[in-house]
């Protein structure tokens, strides 16, 4: 079990640091949200310390709440 | 395009859109748009639910090498709020594709599309191998926790093998 969840961080931390790339080459999202949710995907690690994982957390949260409203507001702007 | 937000045509173009070709591109530019809030609001739930998590779960001293593994674990891995803690992590998990296709649903017109495609296919399939593990935290550790509690012998090593030793 350990070694199937080992692979799925690893790949969901190169998937989210590639969106994050993408998002830093785009002028549609805001670049450090894109860094706030991939640094917060690939630091998800069970065995890290309560503290780490509170801040590894919020991280996403903040990351993942930027990016939408940045999503929204841009679905607001090609509303008809 | 999975959402394709330019469907526009100028009057100085020189085409002739009929009446019924402007109707079906209004709407589809308003499904895109429906579609990207809908997006969004995964997205940002699922922000949230990983930022919750942590204060929900307990935390306790975790060595999987002690033979007292079951003796230390158990009281946490049984309590209502493991069990609610990793329940939000399920519904965090379970948005995470939407909310990672919202933000390739974004950046699909421009230039880092191709890029954006390889991110959240990864991340999908990172997430479905995540998945597995979550479930045996969620379904599997609590029960063993609990027999353990209640005095079945046996159980310990279960509980070692499904923390992380397998």
């Amino acid at each position: 079990m350990t070694l199937v969840m080992i692979v799925g961080l690893i790949t969901l931390a190169v998937g989210a640091i590639e969106l994050a790339r993408a998002t830093w080459q785009s002028d549609v999202l805001p670049g450090w949200a894109g860094v706030a949710l991939a640094a917060g995907l690939a630091l998800w690690l069970p065995l890290l310390p309560r503290a780490v994982r509170i801040v590894d957390g919020l991280t996403i949260g903040l990351g993942g709440l930027w990016l939408a409203w940045a999503i929204w507001r841009k679905a607001a702007r090609t509303n008809v | 395009m999975l959402f394709d937000t330019k469907l526009t045509c100028q009057p100085s173009c020189g085409c002739r859109i009929s009446a019924a070709a402007k109707g079906v591109a209004l709407r589809v530019m308003a499904q895109s748009s429906v579609r990207l809030r809908l997006g969004a609001v995964a997205l940002g739930l699922c922000g949230l639910l990983f930022a919750v998590f942590p204060f929900v779960r307990p935390f306790f001293t975790l060595d999987v090498f002690s033979p007292n593994v079951a003796a230390m674990a158990s009281g946490p891995l049984a309590s209502a709020s493991w069990l609610i803690a990793h329940l939000l992590l399920v519904a965090a998990f379970t948005l995470l594709p939407c909310a990672l296709l919202a933000i390739y649903a974004a950046l699909a017109d421009g230039p880092a599309e191709s890029r954006a495609l390889r991110g959240l296919i990864l991340g999908v399939a990172g997430t479905g191998f995540v998945v597995p593990a979550v479930g045996v935290e969620v379904f599997a550790m609590p029960v063993i926790a609990r027999l353990y509690l209640d005095g079945v012998t046996g159980v310990a090593p279960a509980l070692r093998w499904s923390i992380g030793d397998q």
